[in-house]
């Protein structure tokens, strides 16, 4: 560390880390001389805190890049955005969760998890050396398996074992790969591994980098450690898929990048090509599986996981374009509301379990319907949502980073994806059309739509588009 | 600002009547014909002080771009808001509102959710006239795939037969087209010096200029894109489905306004931006678009269905717009005059297929609300008891196969001119096409006007029975004692010949009201171009001008 | 070597002896041959017996003031060097640490009855 300026360590940098954390344990305090019945109190106290720490990483953004704490904690627009996007999607997932959660003995417990599962992802996406991110992946993985067995049923416990083993596999995959990169570099800072790296011994560092990736690539749920993502997803309630598949795969995202961009990037291996191909598999494995289900959830499980293909295609190229940090920063932020959107969906009839009872759970709901269609059509990638411009961009970055075989595919599979994406809108937006003709009718066989979930589809969908039209403006806001 | 207020006054409109469900279902109907009339009205002003500065200044497609805003949208990879009209742009947007009203109109007594069905129309006109305005091509994609979401819930929701099935072609056909398009898009972003989706910019500076292999391949992506939109042979078979199934006003704006955002994507966006690559594949173009022209020509000819029958002439009639626009790329063969022509003719031809078709499309309308049926084998002699009717299909299907006074000949008969000293041997054969259209169009009207005066019930009709009678269901209000009492004055017979003019006066009633006014401006308005094409042609000409000497670079 | 026999004789001897001793002071014949684990005493139940579920919450209580100590070495190690900043962070663990005992407390966990 010798020869550097002087390393940061002033508190104030991790204000928006401190302000989750300090939303968790004083949500928890609070929750503990709460009753049941007016546990929402806790909720305010959560969601506060985590719109004040999106609050201040916005604030931060207009600061210059900076490595604080010993250079182990980046903070730069990365960081920001993944601050950000993750504060705001954790704040919309407690919100979401309270249509299940209210009433719930541990309902307390939930919130503060999930606010520490969130810090987890964004320490994930801060890391700047390798044993923080070891850290990182625990703190964003352990919160997550008890979230997933919440419901303490049969197939929420059989998902919690399946996620913890896998987790567990794979962290010490990750621990293994750590060990061999360090022991290769001498170091675990991402600045002296990028120097020391491509004089190191090859085959310790293609284990060091199989290793780290893995974890990341488990985070995000991506090909070929994508296994729990399904049996998650279906397994645990509706609320909580949404939370376990959207913000720890932000942070992981980040991660990858940061270190595909920085100390991976000098390597003699071929990086970017390994990226690649966990891309282009994430994506058309995630699709072809998609294909078959006829369960709400497991439908939106696989689609994730081709969501991930696309978001490491940017990782791929991560470094070799200029176009990467912005087309990252406005996919993070656009997956996050439209898989939020997506799954808050799913939420609004819990009970409802294949996508014909869903359908028909909606009968009197045409704006439901609406903003299903919106929200479903993003995550293919139409305008003027926010996922079509940050696919745009990426596909840009993409081919600009000369990956035209993954660009082509990966414009392939988004016209693959629209299949089953139209096999949840089609007969939805049947039932909706076919309610909405017989006017005086009444069916009893109607199912409750849940009220929390249901608004968030629609600001989520309203989201979607003002992101997407106001994509300049978000990206001004964080450059 | 004018121009926004045009693109996104019906959406606005659209907007508001979802929010306002205390609304009766007519006051919607009329609030969308107003909305379209307005912004008619709007766009003819465009149109007025368009024409008034277009003497002065050049209305190319690099210079001369009237009520241009730009506003920053994406500034990392230089996307914009860039809208502005110029004389290619212009009387397609004029058209489009043109045919929007046509339809506002015509769908006044629609029964079936008329409020959502508004609303879906006015948003289909911000996107349509929002695609011809655009002049960034990220905009032209948002915009050109809003059209496609737009248009699926209106075949799905609205139309009959086995619309879902029809509805998810189209879509998934366009969507994919549509992604063609966006790789190229990028590959025309990579490719530019200055990173930029901007079309004005683009086509000032051509990328890719130097790398003709990769030019082809984008070319070849955006070509792919927008011939499934326009459509050309052989991705053309989602265009009889959705034709088919889809509703009357649906079919019209589908045929008319829609598939011009393909070839308005020819020449807006392939020919000025890639020359090089377009000059080189001219050739194959302009084989595309005779292959277009016969194919079509031939398949309509085989048809036994009267809408499927007028959507395979509009793959005829777009394969004429190819071969105009393929010649405009040969420039070795000919002189920039003989290019210049075949470029307005395939504008003009743009705007008269338009209105034909639009038209042609209303007036099988008319055949499927009173019979619910479109073969041909189920009606005749329909001149007798609705020579209105019989009149204007016969205007319109003389207008369709190029009879001079019609502005379809002035569109072909420019193709033709400019065409045939770039490429003689195809400009010949795609003549022959004519005479097929000819043909089939005498046939068409020969089968459904003249002999036994022939009616069909619409109960019996298996289309119907499909829906549940719905479609039978529509028409009932506003003709109660047709549909309601035939079941009861004639037994189980499906097809009823009647020679008596008093009884089938009453069974087929003539055009009136609503659909009157809904297609006979359309046709006077391509009588109008037929006769005096100058007006049109002022401001078509220095654009195509323009056009094909950027096209020849 | 006289020195090495008389001392292996001496160490055989002592170990015969300690035999011998066990031998004539032994209760039973047959030795218990699972042993005790719980630090000497004579189990009272078979190893797979259940325990009460509190046990596991005052493991992982244990454990996290068990992990606490290892933090606290090394920090006492530097505190007077690093000064208030090591103070701060030091007692901030504390108290985050201090609000899980408390949650462990409000939950029940330490009730013994």
């Amino acid at each position: 560390m010798t020869g550097m300026e002087a390393m940061s360590a002033n508190p104030l940098d991790l204000l928006p880390e401190i302000l989750l954390l300090f939303g968790a344990v004083a949500g928890l305090l609070l929750g503990l001389w709460t009753p049941r019945g007016r546990q929402a109190r806790v909720r305010t106290v959560i969601v506060v805190a985590a719109l004040g720490s999106a609050l201040a990483a916005a604030i931060d953004l207009a600061q210059p890049d900076k490595a604080v704490f010993d250079d182990s904690w980046m903070i730069d627009t990365t960081t920001g955005v993944v601050r950000i996007t993750v504060a705001l999607a954790t704040a919309t997932a407690v919100l979401l969760a309270s249509s299940w959660l209210s009433g719930h003995p541990r309902e307390t417990e939930a919130y503060v998890l999930m606010m520490l599962a969130a810090l987890g992802a964004i320490a994930l996406a801060a890391s700047n050396d390798l044993l923080m991110l070891a850290a990182s992946y625990l703190l964003a993985s352990i919160p997550l398996y008890a979230l997933a067995g919440f419901a303490k049923d049969s197939r929420g416990v059989e998902a919690t074992l399946k996620y913890y083993l896998m987790g567990a596999l794979v962290g010490v995959l990750m621990l293994v790969g750590i060990a061999a990169l360090m022991l290769a570099a001498g170091t675990g800072n991402y600045r002296e591994l990028a120097a020391a790296l491509p004089q190191a011994p090859t085959p310790l560092v293609a284990l060091g980098i199989i290793g780290v990736l893995a974890g990341m690539a488990f985070k995000a749920g991506a090909v070929p450690v994508h296994f729990w993502v399904p049996d998650v997803t279906a397994g645990t309630t509706p609320v909580m898929a949404a939370f376990i598949t959207t913000i720890p795969k932000l942070g992981a995202v980040a991660a990858a990048f940061r270190l595909v961009a920085e100390p991976f990037a000098q390597v003699s291996l071929d990086v970017p090509l390994l990226v690649a191909v966990i891309a282009a598999a994430s994506m058309t494995l995630g699709n072809l599986a998609a294909f078959q289900q006829t369960e709400v959830l497991r439908l939106l499980a696989y689609s994730t996981v081709s969501q991930v293909g696309y978001m490491f295609m940017v990782v791929a190229v991560a470094g070799h374009s200029v176009y990467t940090v912005p087309a990252l920063s406005i996919y993070l932020a656009a997956y996050a509301v439209t898989n939020l959107g997506a799954f808050a969906a799913a939420s609004a009839l819990p009970k409802a379990g294949q996508i014909e009872q869903w359908a028909n759970g909606v009968r009197w709901r045409p704006w439901l319907v609406l903003s299903l269609t919106v929200v479903l059509l993003g995550l293919v990638g139409t305008p003027p949502t926010a996922v079509f411009v940050g696919k745009l961009a990426i596909f840009t970055a993409t081919a600009d980073g000369n990956l035209i075989w993954l660009f082509v595919l990966a414009a392939v599979n988004t016209i693959a994806s629209l299949f089953y994406y139209l096999r949840w809108i089609a007969p939805a937006a049947r039932a909706a059309f076919a309610g909405s003709d017989r006017q005086a009718g009444t069916d009893s066989t109607s199912v409750p739509v849940l009220a929390a979930p249901a608004v968030t589809v629609h600001a989520t969908a309203i989201a979607s588009v003002l992101l997407g039209i106001g994509a300049g403006l978000w990206l001004a806001v964080i450059a | 600002m004018l121009l926004s207020v045009v693109i996104f006054l019906p959406v606005v409109a659209a907007g508001m009547l979802l929010a306002f469900p205390a609304l009766s279902n007519r006051a919607a109907s009329w609030l969308w014909v107003i909305v379209a009339a307005i912004d008619l009205a709007l766009i003819v002003g465009m149109w007025a002080g368009f024409a008034s500065n277009s003497a002065a200044a050049p209305s190319g497609i690099v210079d001369g771009i009237a009520y241009e805003v730009k506003i920053r949208w994406i500034p990392t990879v230089d996307a914009s808001y860039h809208v502005g009209v110029d004389g290619l742009s212009l009387p397609l947007i004029a058209v489009t509102a043109v045919l929007f009203l046509a339809a506002a109109i015509w769908s006044l007594r629609e029964q079936k959710r008329p409020r959502s069905y508004a609303a879906l129309f006015l948003f289909l006109q911000t996107a349509s006239i929002g695609t011809f305005a655009a002049l960034d091509l990220i905009l032209f994609f948002v915009f050109f795939d809003l059209s496609i979401v737009g248009m699926y819930f209106v075949i799905a929701g609205w139309g009959h037969g086995n619309r879902r099935r029809s509805a998810l072609k189209f879509f998934i056909y366009t969507f994919v087209g549509s992604l063609a398009l966006l790789v190229g898009f990028i590959g025309l972003f990579l490719g530019s010096e200055n990173r930029t989706f901007d079309m004005v910019a683009l086509a000032a500076n051509p990328p890719l200029i130097d790398s003709p292999l990769a030019a082809g391949l984008v070319l070849l992506a955006i070509c792919i894109g927008l011939a499934v939109k326009t459509p050309l042979f052989p991705f053309h078979t989602w265009l009889p489905d959705a034709h088919t199934d889809a509703p009357a006003a649906g079919s019209a704006i589908l045929a008319g306004v829609l598939l011009k955002l393909g070839t308005y994507g020819f020449v807006r966006i392939a020919m000025p931006m890639l020359p090089d690559a377009w000059q080189r594949w001219a050739m194959i173009i302009v084989i595309a678009g005779v292959v277009s022209v016969l194919w079509g020509a031939f398949t309509a000819l085989a048809q036994t269905d009267v809408k499927r029958m007028i959507a395979y002439t509009s793959v005829n009639h777009m394969g004429y717009i190819l071969l105009g626009l393929g010649a405009a790329g040969l420039v070795a063969q000919a002189d920039e005059q003989a290019r210049a022509i075949a470029v307005t003719g395939a504008m003009v031809q743009m705007v008269s297929h338009a209105l034909l078709t639009g038209s042609l499309f209303l007036l099988t309308g008319v055949l499927f609300s009173r019979g619910g049926t479109y073969a041909f084998d189920r009606w005749g002699g329909l001149a007798r008891p609705a020579p209105i009717f019989a009149a204007a299909l016969g205007v319109a299907a003389f207008g369709s196969l190029g009879l001079p006074g019609l502005s379809a000949f002035i569109a072909e008969f420019q193709i033709f001119t400019g065409s045939l000293q770039a490429a003689p041997v195809a400009t010949v054969i795609a003549v022959t096409g004519i005479v097929i259209t000819a043909g089939l169009f005498l046939v068409a009207l020969q089968r459904l006007l003249s002999g036994k005066t022939q009616v069909p019930n619409p109960a019996e009709e298996p289309a119907n029975r499909a829906t549940n009678g719905r479609h039978a269901g529509v028409v009932s209000p506003a003709e109660p004692t047709e549909t309601g009492q035939q079941p009861a004055r004639r037994d189980r017979n499906v097809t009823t010949a009647v020679d008596d003019d008093t009884v089938s006066q009453a069974t087929f009633k003539d055009l009136h009201g609503r659909e009157l006014v809904a297609t006979v401006p359309l046709l006077v308005l391509s009588i109008m171009i037929g006769l005096f094409p100058r007006p049109l042609l002022d401001v078509i000409e220095p654009a195509a001008a323009a056009l094909s000497s950027l096209a020849g670079r | 070597m006289a020195a090495v026999v008389s001392l292996l004789v001496a160490v055989l001897a002592l170990i015969l002896g300690l035999y011998g001793v066990s031998m004539a002071f032994r209760i039973a014949r047959k030795p218990v041959d699972v042993l005790p684990y719980e630090s000497g005493s004579l189990p009272q139940q078979h190893a797979f017996s259940r325990y009460h579920v509190r046990w596991y919450a005052v493991t992982l209580l244990f454990l996290a003031f068990d992990m606490e100590m290892i933090f606290m070495y090394p920090w006492a190690v530097v505190v007077a060097d690093m000064g208030a900043s090591a103070v701060i962070e030091m007692f901030g663990f504390l108290a985050i640490l201090f609000v899980g005992v408390i949650y462990v407390w409000r939950e029940g966990a330490l009730r013994w009855s």
